[in-house]
């Protein structure tokens, strides 16, 4: 009977820790969502924070503006983002930073699926980067590759992925966790408190340091990229792949199926390629999936924008612009008839 | 399949509920024998048809044993065939190795291939469990298993199959032959057990194997002082690995009901080597003890003998573990410091030393002792003792932390031997530790589950 009461008092002290941690202490770092908040670059793996941040948006009147790292803004500040560019029209709607870097649709969709369910029956953009169709390897289609961000967030029993080939104890684990707040806690303690790394590997890395000093918080500040000299780029023929074999557009579609099914309207702004770098055909061939996506969203009945191609300058790299293009992105955004439409109050 | 992963508490899972649900003793018997076959396979799709050659080899020897009555020649028969198989994928790299030595020494051009073979994990654990199911029956110590399902369940039973306990057909065999459904409080001890084992595993064994292989990576880089600690930091990652996986294996076992033997008694807190293998993974010692010690003679024909065949024991004990001179040599020095404490044990002033020095004297030659089993090589270890004596003297790189958790290890060792820890028995003090054991485990440990040193054995 004791040990009976073992097992008992065990399981219930887990289930209560599992089931109390995460709701007595929320939110262990120092964020605030201030207006031009973005999820810290170090924290990019933090899903418990970005689902906090999604059920803070939810509760706000703005307009959560969903994306990779063209939306979060890569080489760029939080003051010099699209949505912080958006923002500074103080007449309009206000925007949120909901962008992960390094996120590919196909992640997106799992980020969709788990972490934005707070996000209903309102006004969501999403940011399509056309970077991730042009490749086989981008795509996720071609040969196994290794270097597949937020892995986690991937299909793991739903669907095989070409490139991604991991054990089943992988998949198992990433499924637990990704469904288990408890463990996404754990995480959001381990990178907003600890670094990201655990006891013993920072011990191991510091061995002078003071223990104690493995919890002070994450002082760490994201040190802006150096972009590309816009008069050395090299000139590329990317080998896009087809709208209809593209992983990545299928589960882009996916993911907008997904947010409007939870009542959300809709809008996608697919956000400008660096056409300078690529060869004439490649750009003819980017051209054609534009409009083939356009028609495609249409036929969904969800609207998509396409901004103009800021000038060569306004690129840091092949997708990515400098905090002058984001601005010059947002200006001509706001003179789109559609995206004024939308974002109308 | 480790047991520290999500596949192996899926399947674990899984099985609990199907072993509880079934009524029938038997269906119960096959069901985890075919879960055995899936935990084993699940390293290997091959690896079971080594496990199934042995049980049925075995099944049959001692079928013929006891049909036959030459009991004598079929017990040679399952020794041979056992020890062919083990060396078969356990040796035959070293011994090839070691001809070709030979042939470069000897002046001569001929080389034997290399042979790459797979060597199934926990080989030598249920060869060994089988073999001395065999040599117990020969001597009638136990009755033949009639049912081969059940035979088989003895020799494969998943919790025990990885790395042991190396379990004896007099303990185990009547247990799975009334095999009830098991009680809400084996559960509850056996979850305990598996907990503690976790912890020792994950929380510890693998904080130590940090610093461990660090400093034996390369040891020419670190002064004397990062070398004694890496020893020390390598002494306690191997008995928290091995000690961790037993007590899972253990706390498995015993949530199906099953007891399985105590493998470690707090063995750095020995009194002298005998006593340490009295202490140390018990059911291999005791198997080397019962099936090669004693029937070589053991300590009946004088002094001697006695000596030689501790030495015997020992150095087989240490082509067990591994099939490399560093291996052999290991147990060459523990049976010459066995041999040598037996002799100066008889001198008054061994006598009349505190117990308590010499358990440090005695941790201290183990820990010398890991060394060799750790280095990639003899002379590797002998280069690492040396550079313990001749290095300068550099501050340590060890974290604080672990060397605070080293000295609470060793304390707790020393509590526990005096029995100042027995309260820590009680229901509620095991139900807070369990609780601090694993938010420790997930809070501050890795994630990354990590394979066991005495898989490879």
């Amino acid at each position: 009977m004791k040990r009976l009461k073992y097992l008992i008092n065990v399981t219930a002290s887990i289930i209560v820790m599992a089931i109390a941690m995460p709701v007595l202490f929320p939110l262990t770092g120092d964020q605030f969502f201030t207006s031009d908040y973005r999820l810290p670059y170090n924290l990019g793996e933090d899903y418990f924070l970005y689902q906090k941040y999604a059920g803070s948006v939810a509760g706000y009147n703005t307009i959560p503006v969903i994306g990779d790292s063209v939306i979060w803004g890569h080489y760029t500040s939080g003051t010099d983002t699209l949505t912080a560019h958006l923002n500074r029209r103080q007449d309009i709607a206000d925007f949120s930073n909901m962008g992960i870097d390094g996120i590919h649709p196909a992640v997106m969709y799992g980020l969709a699926e788990n972490y934005c369910r707070a996000l209903t029956n309102k006004k969501i953009i999403i940011g399509i980067n056309l970077l991730w169709m042009s490749s086989p390897r981008h795509d996720l289609t071609g040969g196994k590759n290794s270097e597949i961000n937020h892995r986690g967030l991937l299909p793991q029993f739903t669907e095989i992925i070409p490139a991604y080939n991991p054990s089943f104890e992988e998949r198992l684990s990433f499924v637990i966790k990704r469904n288990t707040s408890f463990f996404l806690w754990i995480d959001h303690l381990r990178l907003t408190k600890f670094r990201g790394k655990n006891l013993y590997r920072w011990c191991m890395d510091n061995p002078g340091e003071n223990t104690l000093q493995f919890f002070n918080p994450d002082t760490r500040i994201y040190e802006l990229p150096e972009p590309m000299d816009a008069s050395k780029f090299p000139l590329q023929d990317a080998q896009w792949v087809k709208t209809e074999k593209s992983l990545q557009w299928r589960y882009t579609l996916k993911t907008l199926k997904l947010l409007k099914e939870q009542g959300n309207d809709i809008l996608a702004i697919i956000t400008p390629f660096n056409r300078y770098m690529l060869t004439e055909e490649s750009a003819n061939q980017l051209g054609l999936i534009v409009n083939g996506i356009r028609d495609n969203l249409a036929s969904e009945g969800i609207t998509a924008v396409i901004p103009e191609i800021p000038p060569k300058e306004e690129f840091a790299d092949s997708s990515h612009p400098t905090g002058k293009g984001y601005r010059t992105i947002a200006e001509n955004l706001l003179e789109n008839s559609e995206f004024k439409k939308f974002i109308k109050h | 399949m480790l047991f520290q992963t999500w596949t192996f508490l899926l399947f674990f899972t899984i099985l609990y509920f199907l072993f509880r649900s079934i009524k029938n003793s038997t269906g119960r018997q096959y069901l985890i024998l075919a879960a055995s076959f899936i935990f084993y396979g699940w390293f290997n799709p091959l690896y079971p048809l080594f496990l199934l050659w042995i049980i049925a080899a075995d099944y049959i020897f001692l079928l013929l044993m006891e049909k036959t009555g030459k009991r004598r020649l079929f017990l040679i028969l399952s020794i041979t065939n056992s020890l062919i198989f083990l060396s078969s994928f356990k040796y035959a790299g070293f011994i090839t190795s070691n001809i070709n030595e030979l042939l470069v020494i000897t002046g001569n051009p001929y080389r034997l291939p290399q042979p790459d073979i797979l060597l199934p994990i926990g080989i030598s654990f249920f060869i060994f469990i089988s073999m001395g199911y065999v040599i117990d029956f020969y001597f009638g110590k136990v009755d033949r298993e009639k049912n081969f399902g059940r035979h088989a369940l003895f020799v494969s039973f998943f919790p025990q199959l990885s790395a042991g306990p190396i379990a004896r057909a007099s303990g185990l065999l009547p247990q799975l032959q009334h095999w009830d459904r098991g009680k809400g409080s084996d559960l509850a001890e056996g979850a305990y057990i598996f907990i503690r084992g976790l912890f020792k595993k994950i929380a510890l064994a693998d904080f130590f194997a940090l610093y461990a292989d660090k400093i034996f990576g390369n040891p020419a880089q670190f002064g004397s002082a990062d070398l004694v600690l890496g020893a020390l930091a390598f002494t306690w990652q191997i008995y928290f690995d091995f000690s961790g996986y037993t007590d899972m294996a253990r706390g498995i076992a015993r949530c199906f009901g099953i007891e399985l033997m105590e493998n470690f008694r707090l063995p750095y807190m020995a009194a002298s080597t005998g006593d340490f293998w009295g202490r140390w993974h018990i059911s291999l010692s005791s198997w080397f003890r019962d099936y090669l010690y004693i029937p070589l003679g053991g300590n009946r024909k004088g002094k001697l003998t006695e000596s030689r065949n501790t030495m015997i024991t020992m150095l087989l004990s240490g082509l067990w573990h591994g099939a490399a001179w560093n291996f052999v040599l290991w147990g060459f020095i523990h049976g010459a410091l066995h041999v040598m404490g037996k002799l100066i044990g008889r001198f008054r002033i061994i006598k009349i030393t505190p117990v308590f020095i010499r358990r440090i004297v005695v941790f201290i030659l183990i820990v010398f002792t890991w060394i060799f089993f750790r280095a990639e090589s003899g002379a590797d270890a002998f280069s690492y003792i040396a550079g313990i004596f001749n290095s300068g003297y550099a501050a340590p790189s060890m974290p604080l932390l672990m060397f605070i958790i080293m000295t609470l290890c060793y304390l707790y060792g020393w509590f526990k031997e005096y029995g100042l820890l027995n309260f820590m028995e009680k229901p509620a003090v095991k139900s807070i530790a369990s609780i601090i054991m694993l938010a420790w485990i997930l809070i501050f440990a890795s994630s990354d589950a990590s394979d066991f040193i005495y898989f490879q054995f």
